[in-house]
């Protein structure tokens, strides 16, 4: 049974490409660079970017923090 | 048998901090990614779409701007709260903290009428884009609010009893929460900016 699967899955993709005449995409995703919808997924993947990006800084920074503070603690001499 | 939890008040000498503060800090980091997210998606609406499809009430920014106030007063009055108890003064702390949890509640119940008043107009989630995305955000940072009001409520109940056999541990919980609750103020900051003012 498993073994058919692909196969009907490819008729089926193959049913969808042959029975659509036209294609449908939003502007994003059809690249039209004046649509507004395109210029607010702009903005907003640049958001995120900088969301994402102050928090990884948040990481980094800790971690140079760690690695300036382990610095004079010496072998042997951390408190249990 | 009872297990004692390492450093959850004692600082580490190679973090610089306790182990409550570390996580704290760790759990700001994803709070902040799921408001970056809802924000991004804010920004995606509202620059994916003409002017008059997005039309946002100017007449609330008196009620939003008494809340910010609200809000900001219960920040001073927790962190205040936070260097009473530092200077084992625990009447004084317990006050401000009272405040910052009654600033809280005030907050949420104008946060109510700003609701009630558009339910009464007929404008809900499903109304318009601007009003999904609004009562989206501030529906979550009320949420936050909520929360931030419930864990000091519980440390101004219990505090007195944990203030006298361990006041180290009080302090490191209070400090806890005054930086969460700290972090729910920024984010209103921003939300009030862009949804009111910009």
């Amino acid at each position: 049974m498993s073994k058919r699967i692909p196969y009907v899955l490819a008729v089926v993709f193959f049913l969808f490409i042959v029975g659509r005449t036209t294609a449908i995409s939003c502007p994003v995703c059809f690249g039209a660079l004046d649509d507004p919808a395109t210029n607010g997924m702009n903005y907003a993947i640049f958001t995120l970017l900088g969301v994402t990006g102050s928090v990884l800084a948040g990481f980094v920074s800790f971690a140079l923090r760690l690695r300036r503070l382990s610095r004079p603690v010496a072998p042997g001499k951390e408190e249990a | 048998m009872s297990m004692e939890i390492p450093y959850a008040v004692k600082v580490r000498t190679d973090t610089g901090m306790n182990n409550a503060r570390l996580g704290l800090w760790l759990f700001l980091g994803s709070e902040t990614m799921l408001f970056g997210g809802l924000i991004s998606a804010y920004v995606f609406l509202r620059m994916g779409s003409a002017s008059e499809q997005f039309v946002h009430d100017l007449s609330e920014i008196p009620l939003a701007g008494i809340n910010t106030l609200i809000l900001l007063a219960s920040s001073v009055a927790i962190t205040l709260s936070v260097w009473s108890l530092r200077d084992r003064v625990f009447n004084r702390h317990r006050i401000l903290m009272g405040i910052a949890v009654a600033a809280g509640l005030l907050f949420l119940g104008l946060k109510w009428l700003d609701y009630s008043e558009k339910f009464g107009r007929g404008l809900y989630p499903a109304t318009s884009t601007y009003l999904a995305i609004f009562f989206t955000l501030t529906g979550v940072h009320a949420l936050h609010v909520i929360g931030g009001i419930l864990v000091n409520s519980y440390l101004l109940v219990t505090g007195r009893k944990l203030f006298r056999e361990d006041p180290d541990r009080l302090l490191s919980r209070v400090s806890a929460s005054a930086l969460y609750w700290n972090f729910v103020d920024a984010v209103w900051i921003v939300l009030f900016l862009l949804l009111y003012v910009v």
